[in-house]
């Protein structure tokens, strides 16, 4: 027990850093986020980016983002503009993914971390 | 303009659904460099966009593959809304060249992680080979 609670401190502050980088750069903390479960708490490569798909879910950003808008850095139109293609895009991201077989326990999957990202 | 910038987001969710990423890594520099928006600006609106969920129809599918750890991603959503805060603090009074230049590195940092990884798993590949 003490094992699972000292991983999950852990899994926390790798995500408090990526936090740290999300705000600090106006990135979602998904691209740290996703190599940090491979390499430190050695998620498969699936489960680390289905795990940062979940994480990302909630509107972690919101309070970088409360900062930046109080500056007056938000560009609403372009960012209304970008929101549907992203999410018809992530779909064919998905499908993509399928084509090459989705699952971390199909064969064809492992060329997903060869070809672009990494691990079982 | 509007035109290109639905197909900007087009192209920034395709890599969404493929990596599980949020999209910002890709959208802040396509934001600079494609609309020529100003550093801190790019930020924000990236910020902007991804308040909602836009890798939820992503989500699904790696969910019914059982690739989602629901208690780890918990954690790690709360690490990043008070890690996210703690950034923008150290963002905001920083100027825009510096900031593009600090993102420049993280990336890099994020690529060089997850090239070495691939470099490691080649290894171990070829050792499942020869014991299997």
């Amino acid at each position: 027990m003490p094992d699972s609670l000292l991983r999950q401190s852990g899994i926390f502050a790798a995500a408090l850093l990526c936090g740290v980088a999300a705000g600090l750069f106006g990135v979602g903390g998904g691209v740290l986020l996703v190599p940090l479960l491979v390499l430190l708490f050695g998620f498969s490569q699936h489960r680390a980016q289905g795990t940062s798909l979940i994480a990302l879910v909630p509107p972690t950003g919101l309070l970088a983002f409360l900062a930046y808008s109080k500056e007056g850095y938000v560009s609403w139109r372009v960012g209304l503009e970008l929101l549907p293609g992203m999410f018809v895009g992530s779909i064919f991201g998905v499908c993509a993914r399928h084509l090459r077989g989705c699952c971390s326990s199909s064969a064809p999957g492992k060329r997903l971390r060869r070809g672009g990202a990494d691990r079982p | 303009m509007t035109l290109e910038i639905l197909l900007l987001g087009l192209g920034v969710g395709v890599l969404v659904g493929l990596f599980g990423i949020g999209g910002g890594a890709v959208l802040v520099p396509a934001l600079v460099y494609l609309l020529r928006m100003d550093q801190h600006l790019a930020q924000g609106t990236s910020l902007f966009v991804l308040l909602p969920p836009v890798g939820l129809g992503a989500l699904f599918a790696y969910w019914k593959c059982g690739d989602v750890d629901l208690p780890s991603g918990i954690l790690c959503a709360l690490g990043i809304l008070a890690g996210g805060y703690l950034g923008s603090l150290i963002a905001i009074p920083m100027s825009s060249n510096n900031l593009k230049g600090a993102l420049g590195c993280f990336l890099m940092l994020s690529a060089i992680l997850l090239w070495g990884k691939t470099k490691l798993v080649a290894a171990s590949d070829s050792r499942e080979k020869k014991s299997a």
